[in-house]
C-alpha cells in the first residue's frame, strides 16, 4: 500500500504498461478493456512507491519475472 | 228470794229446756262415738307407718327424693336476686317469636359474608383505627393532582434511570466541551435564520449554477461526483467521462453529448439522446444507451494529451431534474486533469 491516504490501489497492465489504475475495487477488473485485449491485461495491487503520479510498467528481471518499474512522465512530443 | 229460790213452773220449764239439752247431747255422743268407731287404729299406724303407698312416711320420704333431685337441679342454678318467673315467663314467650329475622334485617343478613368469628368490638377498634389513618393519608394525597393511572413501579425505574442521568454521558459532554460560546444564544432564532438561510441557497443555487473542481488522473478509474441525481464516472481505460442515473422517473430521458478539441484536428463532436430512467451501468455521452444496462463505448472519444472537452447532460422535458455542463481539460493523458462540474437547478 503506497497511497499516503492509505488506500489501496489495483494497477491494470496492457501489454506490460500502464492502462489505468483504481482506488476503488469495484473498478479493479477488466470491464472497460476491449475483450481481445483482455487476454494482454494483468493487474498489480499496491506497487511500491505508486501514487499515481508516476507511470509504471513490467519488465522482467534476470530471473524472467515482471516486476513493476515506476518511472517519470515523458515531456510532450514536439512537432 | 234468792236465786237459788224460783218458781215451780219455772223449775218445770227449766227441766223442759234440760232435756231438750240433754237429747242434743245424746245425738251428738252418738255421732261422735261413730266417728270414733270408724277411725281405724290400722289405718292411722299405715298412714303413719307408711305401709301403703299413701302412707305419710312414704310420701315424706318420696318428697325428699324429690326435693333432692330439686335441689341437684337448682344447684346448677346461680341466681342473686328475686326473679318474677311469671315475668321471665312472658319475655320467653315473647323471645321464642323471634326466631326469626324480620324480613328486611334477614335481607341485610344475607349480604354478609362470614366464614369464620369475628369479633365486633375488636372490627369496630380497627375501624376508628383505619379511618384515622386514612384521614391522615388523605391529608397527603389532597396534594397530589393525577388524572389517569400512574404506575408508581414505572416512575420509580424512571427516576433511578433519570437519577443516572444528572451529567451528561461522555459522548455527549464531549460533544458539549467541543462547543464554544461566550454569550447566551437563542437557539430559536438560530433555528429561524438557518431556515432563511437555506431558502437564500436555495434561490441562489437556483440562479447560479453551483461548481465543482476537482483535480483527477486520467488514468485513474472512479467516481469523481454524486449528488442524488447522477453520479460522474472517470473511465481510466478509454479516457472518457461516464455517467449514472441516480434518481429520475422511469420515462424520463436525458440528452447529452460532448464537444472535444484535441490535437492536432480541429475536433469532434456529437449528442443525442442517452438514457432512459434510472441506470444500472455506467454510460458514455457518445451516443444512445437504452435500455437502462446498456454501455456503449465510441472509442472514438477518448480523450488524449492536450484535449479539452465540455460533456452536458440535460433533462429531454423535465424541469426539476438539473442540468449538468462538464469541462475536462487534459495535459498529460497519464497525469492530472482538471475537471469542473457545472450544476444548473431547475
Amino acid at each position: 500500500m503506497t497511497d499516503p491516504s492509505g488506500a489501496d490501489i489495483w494497477v491494470i497492465f496492457l501489454n506490460d504498461e500502464l492502462l489505468f489504475f483504481t482506488e476503488d475495487e469495484q473498478f479493479a477488473n477488466f470491464n472497460d478493456v476491449a475483450e481481445e485485449k483482455r487476454p494482454n491485461c494483468e493487474m498489480l495491487k499496491n506497487i511500491e512507491g505508486f501514487t499515481g503520479q508516476q507511470l509504471v510498467r513490467l519488465i522482467q528481471d534476470g530471473s524472467g519475472n515482471k516486476i513493476p518499474q515506476l518511472y517519470d512522465n515523458p515531456p510532450p512530443q514536439l512537432d | 228470794m234468792s236465786d237459788n229460790l224460783h218458781t215451780f213452773n219455772d223449775e218445770v220449764l227449766e227441766q223442759d229446756e234440760m232435756l231438750a239439752d240433754l237429747t242434743a247431747l245424746t245425738a251428738t255422743v252418738n255421732t261422735n262415738t261413730g266417728n270414733i268407731t270408724t277411725i281405724n287404729n290400722l289405718n292411722i299406724a299405715n298412714k303413719f307407718a307408711g305401709s301403703v303407698s299413701s302412707g305419710l312416711k312414704t310420701l315424706i320420704e318420696g318428697n325428699d327424693t324429690d326435693i333432692q333431685n330439686i335441689e341437684t337441679k337448682t344447684d346448677l342454678i346461680t341466681i342473686s336476686n328475686a326473679i318474677n318467673m311469671d315475668d321471665e315467663k312472658a319475655l320467653r314467650i315473647t323471645n321464642t317469636s323471634k326466631n326469626s329475622y324480620p324480613s328486611g334485617d334477614a335481607t341485610k343478613v344475607g349480604n354478609i359474608s362470614v366464614s369464620s368469628a369475628v369479633n365486633l368490638n375488636t372490627m369496630n377498634t380497627s375501624i376508628t383505627t383505619n379511618t384515622n389513618a386514612i384521614d391522615a393519608i388523605e391529608v397527603k394525597t389532597d396534594n397530589i393532582s393525577v388524572t389517569q393511572a400512574v404506575n408508581l413501579d414505572t416512575m420509580e425505574s424512571d427516576i433511578t434511570t433519570n437519577n443516572s442521568k444528572i451529567t451528561y454521558p461522555s459522548s455527549a459532554s464531549t460533544k458539549l466541551a467541543l462547543i464554544g460560546i461566550t454569550s447566551s444564544v437563542n437557539l430559536n432564532s438560530l433555528v429561524t435564520q438557518s431556515n432563511a438561510n437555506v431558502s437564500d441557497i436555495t434561490a441562489l443555487e437556483n440562479a447560479y449554477p453551483r461548481n465543482t473542481i476537482l483535480a483527477w488522473y486520467a488514468s485513474q478509474t472512479g467516481n469523481i461526483f454524486f449528488d442524488g441525481n447522477v453520479t460522474f464516472n472517470w473511465d481510466g481505460t478509454n479516457r472518457q467521462l461516464r455517467f449514472f442515473i441516480q434518481n429520475i422517473a422511469s420515462n424520463q430521458y436525458v440528452t447529452g453529448g460532448v464537444t472535444i478539441s484535441k490535437y492536432p484536428s480541429s475536433g469532434i463532436q456529437i449528442s443525442n439522446y442517452l438514457s432512459l430512467g434510472v441506470s444500472t451501468a455506467y454510460k458514455y455521452f457518445t451516443g444512445s444507451q437504452v435500455p437502462a444496462n446498456s454501455s456503449y463505448l465510441n472509442t472514438t472519444y477518448n480523450l488524449p494529451s492536450y484535449t479539452r472537452a465540455v460533456y452536458w447532460l440535460q433533462p429531454f422535458s423535465l424541469s426539476t431534474f438539473p442540468t449538468y455542463e462538464i469541462s475536462v481539460f487534459v495535459g498529460s493523458s497519464f497525469s492530472y486533469m482538471k475537471i469542473h462540474i457545472k450544476k444548473y437547478n431547475n
